[in-house]
C-alpha cells in the first residue's frame, strides 16, 4: 500500500475506547499481525519512507502501561496488502 | 548436528594460557545469549569440503535446469581447503577444491574453468561479485559459485570462540541474461579491504591449552577488534551498494547478512538503517539461520538465501522483483556488499 493510503485509514478510523483502534494488517507474503499504529518522535521520518510504527496485540498491554515505543516494531507500507479494524 | 550441551564438559582457556575460573555450562549459556547459536553441524568424518561443494553445487545445478557442460566457470570459495578430519588437520588445496568439485560434477568440458578464491567469510559474495564481472566483460556467460568450509577441523577446543564455528556448503548459478525488468540481477556492489593491523584479527594460531605442544594450528579470532570493526565500517559499506543499485531503503525487501554472530548482525543491520534515519530494524527484513547452523563461514549467506528462497523459514519470502542486500565480513579484514533484484 502507499503513503497516501496508510495514512488515509490511520486518519479515518475512530478511536476505540478512547485509545487508538486496533488494525489488522494483511501481508503480501506473510500471516496478518493485529496491533495499533503509533506515533514516535521519528513519525514524520518514516512515513516519509513507507515505514510505520505498530504495537502488536502482543505487546499491547504492556505498551498501554508503559508507553515505551520499544514495545513498537517498524512495519514497511510496501508490504500491507490491507489494513481493517478489528 | 552439535548441541551447546557438547560444550559443557570442555576446559576453556583464556588468549594467555589460563584456565577459565568460569564454569564452562555459564560459559557456554553466556556465549549463546551473545551469538544466538543453539546448535551446528559437523561434516562426517569422511566428507570433506570439496564434498559438501559438490553436493550443493549439484543441487544448484538441478534448480536452475543448466546443462553442467555448459558451465563457465567454477567458483569455489573457501579459507582451508580440504582437511582429511580426525587425526590429521593438513590443509589440501593442490590441486585446488574447484577442479576437485569440476571432477566429481563428471563435467569434462575444458573450457570450464575451475579456481578457488579465499576472502575471508565474504568469499562467497565476493565469488559472486567476480562471476558478475566475468559475464558483464563477455569472459563468461554463466558461473557456478559455491562456498564450502569444514571449520570444525580448525577449531581449537580449549577455546571457547570454537563454539561459533560449524560446517557447511552453499551454491548457486549465476547466469547472464539481457534485461529482465527494473530490478534483476546483481545491481551495484561495494567491496572494502584493510589489511593493516586487522591481517591480525582473524587468522591461524596455536591452541589456548597451555601444556600442549603448540604445532597445530587453529583458527583465532580477536573478538571485541572483528565487532568494533564490523560495526564502524560494513554499514557504510552497505549503505554505498544500496545507494549505488538507485534504491531507496524503502525498497529494501531483505538483507542477507553472513551469520557471524547474532548480536554483532542484529547491530551492523541496525546502524545501518540509522545511516537512513530509521532508527530500528524494520520487521522480518533479517532472516537469520545462526540459531541452528551457526557460523560456517562462506557458506551462510548461500544457505541462508535457500532457505528463504524455498520459503523453510516462516516470516520470510521472496517474490520476484523483490529488492534484497547481500552484505558479508572477515578474515583480511574483508567486507563486501551487493545489492540484487531477485529473478
Amino acid at each position: 500500500m502507499t503513503i497516501e493510503q496508510i495514512e488515509k485509514f490511520i486518519q479515518q478510523g475512530a478511536p476505540q475506547n478512547n485509545g487508538p483502534r486496533q488494525v489488522a494488517i494483511s501481508f503480501k507474503t506473510r500471516h496478518m499481525v493485529e496491533g495499533i499504529f503509533v506515533k514516535a518522535p521519528d513519525y514524520p521520518e518514516l512515513r516519509g519512507k513507507n515505514f510505520w510504527r505498530i504495537v502488536t496485540i502482543r505487546y499491547l498491554e504492556e505498551f498501554n502501561k508503559s508507553g515505551d515505543m520499544n514495545f513498537s516494531r517498524i512495519f514497511n507500507g510496501a508490504e500491507f496488502t490491507k489494513l481493517s479494524q478489528r | 548436528m552439535i548441541s551447546n550441551s557438547h560444550f559443557e564438559s570442555m576446559n576453556f582457556y583464556s588468549e594467555k594460557g589460563s584456565l577459565l575460573d568460569t564454569p564452562a555450562m555459564d560459559i557456554v549459556r553466556k556465549f549463546s545469549k551473545i551469538t544466538g547459536i543453539l546448535e551446528r553441524r559437523y561434516a562426517e568424518q569422511d566428507i570433506r569440503a570439496s564434498d559438501m561443494a559438490a553436493a550443493a553445487a549439484a543441487i544448484a545445478i538441478a534448480d536452475s535446469s543448466i546443462d553442467a557442460e555448459t558451465i563457465d566457470q567454477i567458483i569455489v570459495a573457501h579459507n582451508f581447503g580440504d582437511i582429511a578430519g580426525e587425526g590429521s588437520a593438513q590443509l589440501d588445496i593442490v590441486p585446488s577444491l574447484a577442479s576437485r568439485v569440476k571432477r566429481k560434477l563428471g563435467i569434462c568440458n575444458p573450457d570450464c574453468i575451475p579456481h578457488d578464491l579465499i576472502f575471508g567469510c565474504p568469499g562467497w559474495l565476493q565469488g559472486l561479485i567476480h562471476a558478475d564481472a566475468y559475464c558483464r566483460s563477455g569472459m563468461a556467460k554463466n558461473a557456478l559459485v559455491i562456498g564450502t568450509e569444514t571449520l570444525s577441523r580448525v577449531i581449537d577446543p580449549h577455546d571457547r570462540d570454537s563454539m561459533i564455528f560449524s560446517d557447511g556448503a552453499g551454491a548457486c548459478i549465476l547466469e547472464y541474461k539481457e534485461g529482465d525488468g527494473p530490478a534483476a540481477g546483481i545491481l551495484s556492489s561495494k567491496v572494502r579491504s584493510d589489511c593493516e593491523e586487522e591481517t591480525e584479527f582473524i587468522s591461524l594460531g596455536g591452541t589456548h591449552h597451555p601444556a600442549t605442544d603448540g604445532v597445530e594450528r587453529y583458527i583465532k579470532m580477536k573478538g571485541r577488534k572483528v565487532y568494533e570493526y564490523a560495526l564502524r565500517h560494513v554499514p557504510p559499506a552497505m549503505k554505498a551498494c544500496l545507494d549505488a543499485s538507485g534504491f531507496g531503503i524503502q525498497d529494501l525487501k531483505a538483507v542477507f547478512i553472513h551469520q557471524a554472530n547474532e548480536k554483532m548482525d542484529e547491530a551492523i543491520v541496525k546502524s545501518f538503517y540509522e545511516l537512513y534515519g530509521v532508527m530500528d530494524v524494520p520487521a522480518f527484513v533479517m532472516p537469520m539461520c545462526i540459531q541452528w547452523l551457526g557460523n560456517n563461514s562462506v557458506a551462510t549467506i548461500p544457505t541462508l538465501f535457500d532457505l528463504v528462497r524455498k520459503n523453510n523459514m516462516p516470516d520470510h519470502r521472496l517474490e520476484k522483483g523483490d529488492l534484497i542486500l547481500f552484505a558479508s565480513v572477515g578474515a583480511g579484514m574483508n567486507i563486501n556488499a551487493v545489492c540484487y533484484g531477485y529473478c
